[in-house]
């Protein structure tokens, strides 16, 4: 059987420690298929006049079932998070199963490519 | 390259004479105000990196062309989503059934004036807006248009 690309469109990883919860791939996904929940966190830094506003990523799921791997949401976002990997072996008996949460879209990444 | 429908199906012959036998893609795209639906061609030589894209135009009003399944047998399932999709009719095809949409839908939804209701009653992700307004506290910002495919008066009320 011939090998898949390593640059073949197969799944999307996130890296949650890149990702600043800036909504912009949930906006610009034509399917809608990314959702993200997030919060902010008050940081006293030692020595600083005022407390800085840090955004705290919650959740960060992607529904394979409705995403058409048209990579806007990749070429989209600013804070390099998000990668394209070859990995393509997650078919699922039914259509919740096709919802990745946070952690095992962060699986994905040692699989990509491109980080 | 942009052929004349009557010619669509003996041009492709021809491309496919020169080695271009591989369908790659065979799709078509709405222009309502020009009142024409596009059908897009790609062809591939095989083992190379060569392509080949030959369009052509029908009349939206009453959307017909020869069919391709003489020439490449695999433009079969590519008309019937056409036909499906766009409403165009392929003369000669040889299995013309319905093939992704309930029967009796009564609509081509990649038609532009096809309207996405499903977008009028789910919500969009986007509305959240993200950390700056705590979205973890349930906030949602007003959206101040409607989804794309979905007529603006559809959200009037909801929004007043
Ligand atoms: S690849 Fe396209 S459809 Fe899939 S999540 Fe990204 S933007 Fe959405
Ligand atoms: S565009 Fe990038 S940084 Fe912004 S929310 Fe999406 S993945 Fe995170």
């Amino acid at each position: 059987m011939t090998e898949v690309p390593r640059q073949a469109r197969g799944v999307i990883a996130l890296d949650p420690v890149s990702c600043t919860s800036c909504m912009i791939c949930v906006r610009e996904c034509p399917d809608w298929c990314i959702e993200i929940d997030s919060h902010t966190e008050e940081v006293t830094e030692p020595g600083a006049r005022r407390p800085r506003y840090v955004a705290v990523l919650d959740r960060f799921t992607i529904d394979w079932g409705l995403c058409m791997y048209c990579g806007i949401c990749v070429e989209a976002c600013p804070f390099d998070a998000l990668f394209w990997s070859p990995e393509h072996d997650y078919a699922s008996q039914d259509a919740g199963g096709l919802v990745h949460e946070t952690q095992r879209l962060a699986d994905w990444l040692s699989s990509a490519p491109q980080r | 390259m942009n052929v004349d429908p009557r010619d669509w199906a003996s041009s492709i012959r021809a491309q496919v004479a020169q080695g271009f036998a591989y369908l790659d893609l065979l799709t078509a795209v709405d222009y309502p105000e020009a009142q024409r639906i596009e059908i897009v061609l790609v062809l591939l030589r095989p083992g190379t990196a060569e392509i080949s894209t030959v369009t052509t135009s029908v009349d939206r009003r009453e959307p017909r062309l020869g069919s391709l399944v003489d020439v490449l047998p695999g433009a079969s399932w590519h008309e019937r989503e056409i036909a499906e999709m766009f409403g165009v009719e392929f003369d000669g095809h040889p299995d013309p059934r319905p093939l992704l949409l309930a029967p009796g839908l009564g609509l081509h939804p990649l038609r532009k004036e096809t309207v996405l209701g499903a977008r009028a009653v789910t919500p969009w992700p986007g509305a959240r807006s993200g950390h700056e307004e705590g979205a973890s506290s349930g906030r949602r910002t007003r959206r101040t248009s409607p989804p794309p495919g979905v007529p603006a008066d559809w959200l009037r009320e909801a929004e007043s």
